[in-house]
């Protein structure tokens, strides 16, 4: 190596080497580049999204938010214990009275057949002795 | 406006209207800087679009790749690959910054997935005489010549964050607000990383000679 060289490179030779940039290309990468042009060519650019990809992602985050919020919602909802019958003894005495003929009279058999009690339920009043 | 109230389907509304309108507008002509116009003509399908694209910034991405990696294959194969990517992101590109941010910002990305994806190999030397000097164009200088073998060598020691940011400012020339967008940093940052980078560099080169 040349002596001169063995000397500390200045400011000025690492700008200088810094701004180098190649003059030209190889005519090989020319090549290259035609090639890649006509492959290119065949496959056109794609179509720019209704969306770009950040607001794509938003819009994905914010329905996938809704829809957890709604399975959290629904989960918590079904899990609810059942809500508790009233009791009796929150109802008005006349229809806690109601309630308990019902019961009673709800199992009752009729004593006649349905034919005889409608005829005997429409008798006239002033035929009775 | 704050578009944080507005229902979401409003919201939705707005961007199909803002698409509508963003791939309604005819591609402009393009004045000699205005990258962003060539990469509608990309994004329309106009061969020349790309052509332009290619012309103007292939030496500059070579020159990149080849100090980046040492390597004069490599620095082609990567060259070649950004102009895959500008041809499939030309759709979505929006002019928010410098074009020369949008494109060394992929340069880079590139550039990092090759570092990982191979620890670095010999590199094939360029002869000198395929370099320009930019400022000094016809500076008889041999001594340079001699310095470029140890300045590649100390160079690809340098950590890569420091050799790209040196490389971004010095040898592409981007003025320091492109190259910090491009690298994600600030303007701060980025002068000090170049700063040390230099000191870096001359250190190693010195140690080398």
């Amino acid at each position: 190596m040349n002596p001169d060289t063995r000397s500390t490179p200045s400011d000025d030779d690492l700008d200088r080497l810094l701004a180098r940039r190649y003059r030209d290309t190889s005519p090989e990468f020319e090549a290259r580049w035609v090639a890649l042009k006509r492959e290119l060519r065949q496959a056109p650019p794609v179509r720019a999204r209704l969306l770009p990809a950040w607001r794509l992602t938003g819009w994905f985050g914010a329905v996938g938010a809704l829809g957890a919020a709604a399975a959290i919602a629904f989960v918590m909802y079904s899990a609810r214990p059942p809500k508790p019958i009233p009791s009796v003894a929150a109802l008005s005495p006349q229809l806690t009275e109601l309630l308990a003929m019902d019961a009673v009279l709800g199992r009752a058999l009729p004593l006649l057949d349905e034919e005889n009690r409608t005829a005997l339920l429409h008798l006239p009043a002033s035929g009775q002795p | 406006m704050n578009t944080a109230c507005l229902p979401p389907f409003l919201l939705l509304l707005a961007d199909w209207l803002v698409w509508r309108s963003e791939s309604a507008a005819p591609a402009e002509e393009p004045d000699g800087d205005d990258e962003a116009g060539w990469m509608i003509r990309v994004a329309a399908g106009e061969e020349a679009g790309l052509q332009h694209l290619y012309d103007r910034w292939k030496r500059p991405l070579l020159s990149f790749f080849y100090r980046s990696l040492g390597s004069h294959a490599d620095a082609e194969d990567l060259a070649l690959e950004v102009f895959v990517r500008l041809h499939r992101s030309a759709a979505d590109y929006r002019p928010t910054a410098k074009f020369s941010t949008y494109l060394f910002h992929i340069a880079q990305n590139l550039l990092r997935n090759e570092l990982r994806r191979r620890r670095r190999k010999p590199a094939d030397a360029v002869p000198p005489e395929l370099f320009e000097e930019l400022p000094q164009e016809n500076a008889p200088d041999r001594r340079l010549a001699e310095l470029e073998e140890v300045f590649q060598r100390a160079l690809l020691r340098l950590p890569e964050k420091q050799r790209t940011a040196l490389l971004l400012i010095q040898q592409q020339q981007l003025d320091y607000p492109a190259a910090a967008a491009a690298l994600r940093m600030t303007e701060n940052a980025l002068r000090v990383l170049v700063h040390r980078a230099r000191q870096m560099l001359k250190t190693e080169m010195e140690a080398m000679t």
